[in-house]
């Protein structure tokens, strides 16, 4: 199987230069490998720094220390603790998304349009974008009277949704889910969580955290505890 | 021994010849050569005081007393008029200061000094024509400071006079400028023709004659060399043209290839029309009558 | 795989002084707090701006006031003439000629067929005493179009892409409301389809609906058309929704460059810090 990541001695440390250079732990030591199509959770209490190793691999937080060498389509192995920032805007823009708990868009822009925009951003047709968003927000249930909606004026758990559609529309090649379904009902995570294995199947590597155990035992290939800083195959017995 | 002759001659005149002092005409003839070298472009020069009043004609006749010499033959004309007060009385001041021939004839004619028109009759390689302009800056309407317009010439910035003709086409269907009409010299250059009628203006382009354009009040020269293309600016879509005058014809002469004035009688309320160049209507006159005798 | 640069920066400077003493730029910045020399009194404007924009690209530039972040666009699109540096478009002279040296013709062949700007004020990009469809003619026949019904037509286009009703076309824009004038300073710098599009501060001073609707718009042509972008703001919500990468300026210097998200969620830089903590 293709190794798509490996993450080594991944370190994080925040230095507040206004707080008198006082320094925050985001995560430390972590290190990890990963298959393609497989799904790694991440788990450990809060503050431990589960998003921050999301956010380190996606480069919105520079890491400290360590190395999360990407083995990308186009690019071949690339550091992504070290890559520049016009290779990573590429690799965002074909190959990773990050589902974050909040949405943020610009005013104005409809439902349809924000979710096949990341289509059309790809040179897909747009007639085609389209009719594929359609489908998508069929498959999750979201309410056809909201696809003409501004996102701002859904409510937190459609957002959560109109948000994962717009990241999961694209197959990215490696996703990193950010509590994906932190603010859904039941039936919304069930939803979630078949998507999620139906990307899984396509070929798409993911890393998550989830905030319940039970969502990730859904999903989950192994698991990484944050504090014992060691991979676990998923079993049964899974318990925190 | 030529120049003790200039000095002798010289004592028993009350003026110089052509009244301007010799160093000056050799200044505006610099002025005029650089004019004739860059076509279109405006050249400063010292304007001289005279004794006419500027903005009537002094730039056009600064121009002529230059360059004339005592084996020219005059024309002066204003609107195409040999007669009116105007033309009269520069024509008697370049007479008195010169003492060089007269005449009402274009064809024969060396120099010609003309203000708003063109003479009907095409002029050839040997004669010059002095232009009066009273607004030399095509510029202006759009940009009010010199500094600025200098700059745009400089830069071949144009599009500010551009866009003037286009909002003329979007207001009124068609470009309003009957006089004065903007032309580009030479594929550079875009110049003030002076507020010559439309109709003028295509003889201006790949003409065998020196045109010359003075303004004394704003104290600047510019040339068209013969055989200079000279095109009016236009659009695709909306292209110049020149006044019509069809079913018309000169009251007078009977011409109908001509830029025709018209008259209005107040009393019978008629409108009645007659060639604007009032020699060249006598000559077709005359010429009709010789043929009809 | 990595994208086109379009335009390359390298070493861009003003210094505004009558004799600049030339330790100038060892003596400000902000390890000082200060663009103003000591010694010789010369302020600088901008110093040692060095970045690339790549096709495509939303770049942003933010800043407090003062810290030189219009200067460089100033420069940039010869409305200002920088002491020092060069810069590099790719699609002029296949960029190996640096645009700060060239004459003011082609600087102005490069203004009207290369650029376009919108700024904050109406009346610095706007001809208020031609109408709004004379306004964008202008950019057009700058360009060498003449041809009233393309110019028409494009204006037309232009005007329902911006989202003002093409029947004021030859309205003046001084009977247009602040926004409206926005987005036909927008139409203009549009016109001739510009490789590189400088937005000065454009939503400054905009009711928050009116903004939307700007923001909406300029994100919009940025994906139909891929035109490059400089975004200038002190507004750290409008650099968030629209920039790719950030520039962060201070006391004319670039204190930090990253990504958009990098900025705002891990500033390096005390004084990023320090903005992106002020932010609302």
């Amino acid at each position: 199987m293709d190794k798509i990541l490996s993450v080594s001695n991944l370190t994080k440390r925040f230095i507040m230069h206004l707080l008198n250079e006082k320094v925050i732990r985001g995560c430390s030591n972590i290190s990890f490998d990963l298959y393609k199509g497989e799904l790694l959770g991440i788990t450990g209490p809060s503050g431990a720094g589960k998003s921050c190793i999301l956010k380190c691999i996606y480069r919105t937080y520079m890491p400290t220390e360590g190395k999360i060498l990407y083995n990308s389509n186009s690019e071949g192995m690339v550091d992504l603790a070290s890559a520049p920032d016009d290779m990573i805007i590429e690799l965002r823009e074909k190959e990773i998304a990050h589902v974050t708990q909040f949405l943020h868009t610009i005013p104005r822009v409809t439902v349809l349009n924000l979710i096949a925009g990341e289509l059309i951003n790809k040179g897909v047709p747009e007639n085609e974008a389209m009719l594929e968003t359609r489908s998508l927000l069929a498959e999750m249930r979201i309410s056809e009277n909201l696809w003409d909606a501004y996102p701002s004026t859904l409510s937190g758990g459609e957002q959560q949704r109109i948000n994962i559609a717009k990241s999961f529309i694209s197959k990215p090649r490696l996703l990193l889910l950010d509590e994906p379904t932190a603010s859904l009902d039941s039936k919304s995570r069930d939803i979630v969580v078949k998507l999620i294995k139906k990307l899984k199947n396509s070929g798409t590597t993911i890393i998550g955290v989830f905030h319940d155990i039970e969502t990730m035992k859904m999903v989950a290939d192994k698991v990484l505890d944050v504090t014992e800083k060691q991979i676990r195959e998923v079993t049964k017995e899974l318990v925190v | 021994m030529n120049d003790m002759n200039d000095v002798l001659k010289r004592k028993n005149r009350k003026y110089n010849f052509g009244f301007i002092d010799e160093n000056s005409k050799r200044e505006i003839r610099r002025k005029i050569l650089k004019a004739v070298a860059i076509p279109g472009y405006q050249v400063p020069f010292g304007s001289r005081e005279l004794p006419i009043a500027r903005g009537w004609g002094t730039g056009g006749l600064q121009i002529t007393l230059s360059l004339i010499g005592p084996d020219d033959i005059l024309k002066v004309i204003d609107q195409g008029c040999d007669f009116s007060v105007n033309a009269v009385n520069l024509k008697r001041f370049i007479q008195k200061t010169t003492g060089v021939e007269i005449t009402e004839d274009t064809l024969k004619a060396t120099i010609i000094q003309t203000r708003h028109r063109i003479p009907e009759e095409k002029m050839g390689e040997n004669q010059i024509l002095v232009f009066q302009v009273p607004y030399p800056e095509v510029l202006r309407t759009v940009e009010p400071s010199e500094a600025v317009t200098r700059e745009m010439h400089a830069e071949m910035n144009y599009s500010k006079l551009w866009v003037y003709l286009y909002e003329e086409i979007v207001k009124w269907g068609e470009i309003t400028i009957g006089a004065r009409y903007p032309v580009k010299v030479n594929g550079r250059y875009i110049m003030d023709p002076s507020p010559i009628p439309r109709w003028d203006v295509p003889k201006l382009h790949m003409a065998e004659t020196l045109y010359l354009f003075g303004a004394g009040r704003e104290k600047r020269i510019y040339a068209i060399p013969p055989y200079t293309r000279v095109e009016p600016l236009e659009f695709d879509d909306f292209k110049f043209n020149v006044e019509s005058f069809d079913g018309k014809a000169c009251s007078l002469c009977g011409s109908t290839d001509t830029f025709l004035d018209e008259i209005f009688n107040s009393e019978t309320g008629q409108k009645t029309y007659i060639c604007s160049d009032t020699s060249y209507c006598s000559k077709v006159s005359a010429r009709k009558k010789v043929s009809h005798e | 795989m990595s994208k086109k640069k379009i335009l390359s920066v390298k070493d861009l400077n003003l210094i505004h002084g009558k004799k600049p003493c030339g330790r100038c730029l060892e003596l400000t910045g902000p390890e000082v707090e200060s663009n103003i020399c000591p010694v010789c009194g010369s302020i600088v404007a901008c110093a040692d701006i060095s970045f690339d924009l790549n096709e495509g690209e939303i770049l942003g530039i933010v800043g407090e006031s003062g810290s030189g972040k219009s200067t460089i666009v100033q420069c940039l699109y010869f409305d200002v003439r920088p002491t020092g540096g060069e810069a590099y478009i790719s699609c002029f002279e296949e960029g190996k000629v640096n645009i700060f040296s060239e004459s003011s013709q082609k600087k102005r062949y490069m203004r009207s067929n290369l650029m376009g700007i919108v700024y904050q004020n109406p009346q610095r990009g706007l001809n208020f005493d031609f109408s709004c469809g004379g306004n964008i003619a202008e950019k057009l026949l700058m360009a060498g179009i003449y041809n009233i019904k393309k110019i028409r037509d494009r204006s037309t286009e232009l005007l329902t892409k911006t989202e003002i009703s093409t029947e004021r076309i030859d309205d003046p824009p001084g009977n247009f409301s602040g926004g409206m004038q926005q987005r036909v300073q927008i139409s203009k710098a549009l016109a001739n389809n510009p490789a590189i599009l400088f937005l000065d501060e454009v939503t400054t001073g905009l009711d928050v609906s009116v903004q939307a609707r700007v923001l909406d718009l300029i994100r919009q042509l940025q994906r139909q058309l891929g035109i490059s972008m400089i975004i200038v703001s002190h507004d750290l919500r409008v650099i968030r929704l629209l920039a790719h990468r950030t520039i962060v300026m201070k006391n004319g210097r670039i204190v930090e460059m990253g990504l958009t998200d990098q900025i705002l969620e891990d500033p390096q830089h005390k004084y990023s810090q320090l903005l992106v903590n002020s932010m609302l």
